[in-house]
């Protein structure tokens, strides 16, 4: 029983109705203090409506859910007070300068005036907009608008932070500053529940995570278990001419060394943890394709085995 | 325990603060009152003369004076809480930020309301010393002018807040105009009830910037009489009824 | 939707400027069929709006606010009726106000928001061509606006020659030449905060105080002096004489300075246009 309470989120049959349409549909899942939780699923999902119902903005339509072991319908006001929410879209304030930003928003936790300058000064260096905070919100790039985001929802120095999609729409640089800050957090204590459509960002971040689509989970485990279960790191994307020839020796490199082919009508996946090495390999076997592509393995890839090729086509 | 927010006064620092740098486009937004009393109290003025209101005759700059000040509570509080509203909650989410801190949505709702009828209040504050510069203040009762004035931009910001919760794009704010500027025009702001044929009494008595405009206008010439009591009791119902009704709705909206 | 006569009009190769260049008047047309097109859908109920508004005016202050005018002063305006006296004064501000205010939003939005008038400039139209073709717009927009309040006017019994046929013209002059100085002023402005100020310390006591409503001698001496340098007082003078059948000597002023201060304007514009989009 005091474990339960201890947890800072326990979902049980969790439903989220719009109308006739199931956002969630009874899905369970529970977070442990310091975790980084992560939720993958594609669009519509229902990673964004979960991710509302916990910020205590959307209620639930059946199941249970508590936050801090408090009830988000009635005790909204508390858990908000210890939640951090970074949202899908940045929605900082316009009118204000980043510094400003960060001031008023303490102001909504009850922060007194004259604490809020230090505090967002702070909080800038943490997330190296130190020279920004004078700037205004719109000529931020896209980066930079995140970390303001994220420590925006920092300001109440929150016991866990919700993050949805963070990294969606960031290029490489950004996306790995935002990780390194991220970790950092994880490393001061803070639990992260995160959702995302990229298996390399659940890989770097999250100790645990679930697999949704059309509102239910469909996998659930550590980032290495879900990769070995269902994909490999990389997948390697070749193209053959019509010699049969060069498919007949991929197939048999790859029986030999117990990879998985998946057969698309224009290339071959092959699902490898090590692309480059595979494709040496086959070069030194005699198969020569086309053209060849390594990528790190995502989303698709795993539902590719979970759901089958009905999704590719 | 944290601290757990602190109530609506926030919101209204917000638009403190976003406006801190731009008083000057605020301010300016009482330049209209004042060029009406300056072009139809003194310019039209002479032409008009006297009016008739009741049994008294009143000058015509005092007359319209008193409109133009109900006029600007209404103003102000309306550019507030509808269009800048409207940007805050569809353009830029800013209020969907506020919600996932201990704010409720009655405490953002009260720090906008409250922000719009401070921008009504000031505008009509600035207007009644215009109009005290221009001599058209000729009672006493005119200090009760600027809390009416209060009340009136009460009664729009509500109005305004519960007809944006219904807005879909900017070119719904159309519809908005027509029918503020019409209410401006004839709800005796320019002119008296009594050109009015008869069966027209009641429709224009029914608008909220009438009663506005016959409360302020018996303060500053100084008939007062018990139907003013009538007139505050009108708005003070407007703005619970619109008040409620906008807290219920925006908690349907956002909490959905 | 596909191409429009203006797309393609616009869509033609550099390669052969030479001869395009020829033809600089279809050029700053396809601007304009581009805009008509553009705006189409919008027609319907930007007409009632607009139509909305100088009607209340006419109506309120006309007669409502009319109605307390006495005889004696009416005789002095040289008029039978308060109504007859601003009506045609309403039409030529109200022409006056929609010119400049699209002046300030819609060229702002041109430019920057919307990004048109970028792809335009892709294409052989140069920046002062584009500068024209817009005002000629504004111009057509105060056009549609003054025309239809002109109708309103005449149902109303306020035009009492065909001479009043004529002010839909002036609505034209007076609207070009407000709103070219304005539009040569906003393609160099940097910020669009400005508009509000601009819209209540100039657009709107030209709008009040150009003897649309009360002659301007029945202000202070200054004033009233200033108010008689500013084209919209001389559109309201020229079209309520046109509208009162009697054109004098006088009117020809009148048109002359509305057609010098035009010309300086889109002299203004071009200048403006070259010096902020050729870059």
């Amino acid at each position: 029983m005091w474990a339960v309470v201890d947890r800072p989120l326990v979902a049980e049959g969790l439903t989220k109705h719009f109308g006739e349409f199931v956002a969630v549909d009874g899905i369970s899942f529970s977070v442990e203090p310091g975790q980084t939780f992560g939720v993958l699923g594609p669009n519509g999902a229902g990673k964004s409506s979960t991710m509302k119902m916990v910020s205590t903005v959307s209620p639930r339509t059946g199941g249970c859910l508590q936050v801090f072991g408090l009830d988000p319908e009635t005790d909204g006001r508390q858990i908000r007070s210890r939640l951090g929410v970074v949202p899908q879209e940045d929605i900082l304030d316009v009118d204000l300068t980043a510094r400003e930003n960060l001031m008023i928003y303490q102001r909504y936790f009850g922060v007194p005036w004259k604490q809020t300058r230090a505090k967002a000064d702070q909080l800038l260096d943490f997330m190296q907009l130190g020279d920004r905070g004078d700037s205004k919100v719109e000529p931020l790039s896209g980066g930079m608008k995140r970390r303001l985001t994220i420590a925006r929802a920092l300001v109440n120095d929150p016991e866990m932070l919700l993050l949805d999609e963070p990294t969606t729409g960031l290029d490489p640089q950004a996306r790995h500053l935002l990780w390194e800050r991220l970790y950092r957090l994880k490393e001061q204590g803070v639990t992260l529940l995160l959702t995302t459509h990229y298996m390399d960002e659940a890989e770097q971040l999250a100790d645990r995570l679930v697999i949704m689509d059309n509102g239910v989970i469909v996998a659930e485990g550590s980032p290495s278990e879900l990769i070995s279960k269902h994909t490999t790191r990389e997948v390697v994307e070749l193209r053959f001419d019509d010699d049969e020839h060069n498919a007949a020796g991929l197939a048999q490199v790859a029986s030999e060394a117990g990879l998985r082919i998946d057969e698309l009508p224009d290339r071959h996946l092959v699902y490898a943890n090590d692309g480059d090495a595979l494709i040496t390999h086959l070069r030194a076997s005699g198969v020569h394709p086309l053209g060849t592509y390594v990528r790190r393995s995502s989303l698709e890839d795993v539902f590719l085995t979970l759901t089958g090729r009905s999704l590719v086509e | 325990m944290k601290a757990l927010g602190a109530g609506p006064l926030p919101v209204f620092e917000r638009n403190a603060v976003a406006f801190r740098n731009q008083w000057w486009v605020l301010l300016s937004g009482v330049a209209e009152p004042i060029l009406y009393l300056l072009g139809m109290g003194l310019g039209l003025g002479g032409l008009v003369g006297d009016v008739k209101l009741e049994a008294h005759l009143v000058s015509y700059p005092v007359f319209v004076a008193a409109g133009l000040m109900a006029s600007s509570a209404m103003n102000g509080a309306i550019f507030e809480s509808t269009f800048n509203f409207f940007f805050k909650m569809k353009e830029t989410h800013t209020i969907d930020a506020m919600l996932y801190t201990p704010l409720r949505m009655r405490d953002v709702l009260l720090g906008e309301v409250g922000w719009s009828v401070a921008r009504g209040g000031v505008y009509s504050a600035m207007f009644l010393v215009i109009a005290l510069a221009f001599g058209t203040i000729e009672s006493w009762w005119a200090a009760l002018s600027l809390p009416s004035a209060i009340l009136i931009a009460i009664v729009f910001s509500s109005m305004g807040t519960f007809f944006t919760t219904y807005v879909r794009t900017w070119a719904d704010f159309d519809l908005m105009q027509l029918a503020i500027l019409p209410m401006f025009m004839c709800s005796t702001t320019f002119f008296p009830l009594s050109v009015y044929p008869g069966w027209a009494h009641p429709i224009v008595q029914a608008t909220p910037l009438y009663n506005g405009v016959a409360l302020i206008r018996d303060l500053h010439t100084g008939l007062v009489g018990w139907h003013d009591v009538g007139h505050v009791l009108y708005l003070v119902l407007m703005g619970v009824l619109f008040a409620w009704l906008t807290i219920r709705r925006m908690s349907n909206l956002f909490f959905a | 939707m596909t191409a429009t006569p203006a797309r393609e009009g616009l869509a033609q190769p550099t390669a052969q400027t030479p001869q395009f260049r020829t033809t600089r008047w279809a050029a700053m047309s396809a601007v304009f069929l581009h805009q008509l097109h553009r705006t189409r859908r919008a027609w319907g109920s930007s007409l009632a709006a607009g139509l909305a508004s100088p009607t209340l005016f006419l109506f309120a202050i006309g007669a409502g606010l009319g109605s307390q005018i006495d005889d004696v002063e009416l005789a002095a305006l040289g008029v039978d009726s308060y109504l007859d006296y601003i009506g045609p004064g309403v039409l030529i501000v109200t022409a006056m106000q929609v010119a400049a205010t699209e002046s300030l939003w819609a060229t702002m939005g041109m430019l920057r928001w919307g990004g048109v008038y970028q792809a335009v400039l892709a294409t052989p139209i140069t920046s002062a061509e584009l500068g024209v073709a817009h005002v000629i717009w504004l111009g057509f927009r105060a056009l549609v606006a003054g025309g239809s309040f002109l109708l309103v006017l005449a149902v109303a019994g306020t035009i009492a020659s065909w001479f009043g046929v004529l002010i839909a013209l002036v609505a034209v002059l007076v609207a070009w030449s407000h709103a070219a100085p304005l539009v040569a002023l906003t393609v160099g402005l940097k910020q669009e905060n400005v508009y509000p100020m601009i819209s209540r310390v100039v657009i709107f006591p030209l709008f009040l105080f150009s003897g649309a409503f009360f002659p301007v001698e029945d202000m202070p001496r200054a004033v009233g002096a200033f108010a008689k340098i500013t084209p919209s007082w001389h559109g309201v003078e020229l079209a309520r004489h046109l509208a009162l059948g009697g054109p004098g000597r006088v009117d020809i002023i009148h048109s002359g300075y509305l057609v010098v201060v035009c010309a300086a304007g889109f002299f203004l514009v071009q200048r403006q246009f070259r010096k902020h989009l050729d870059v």
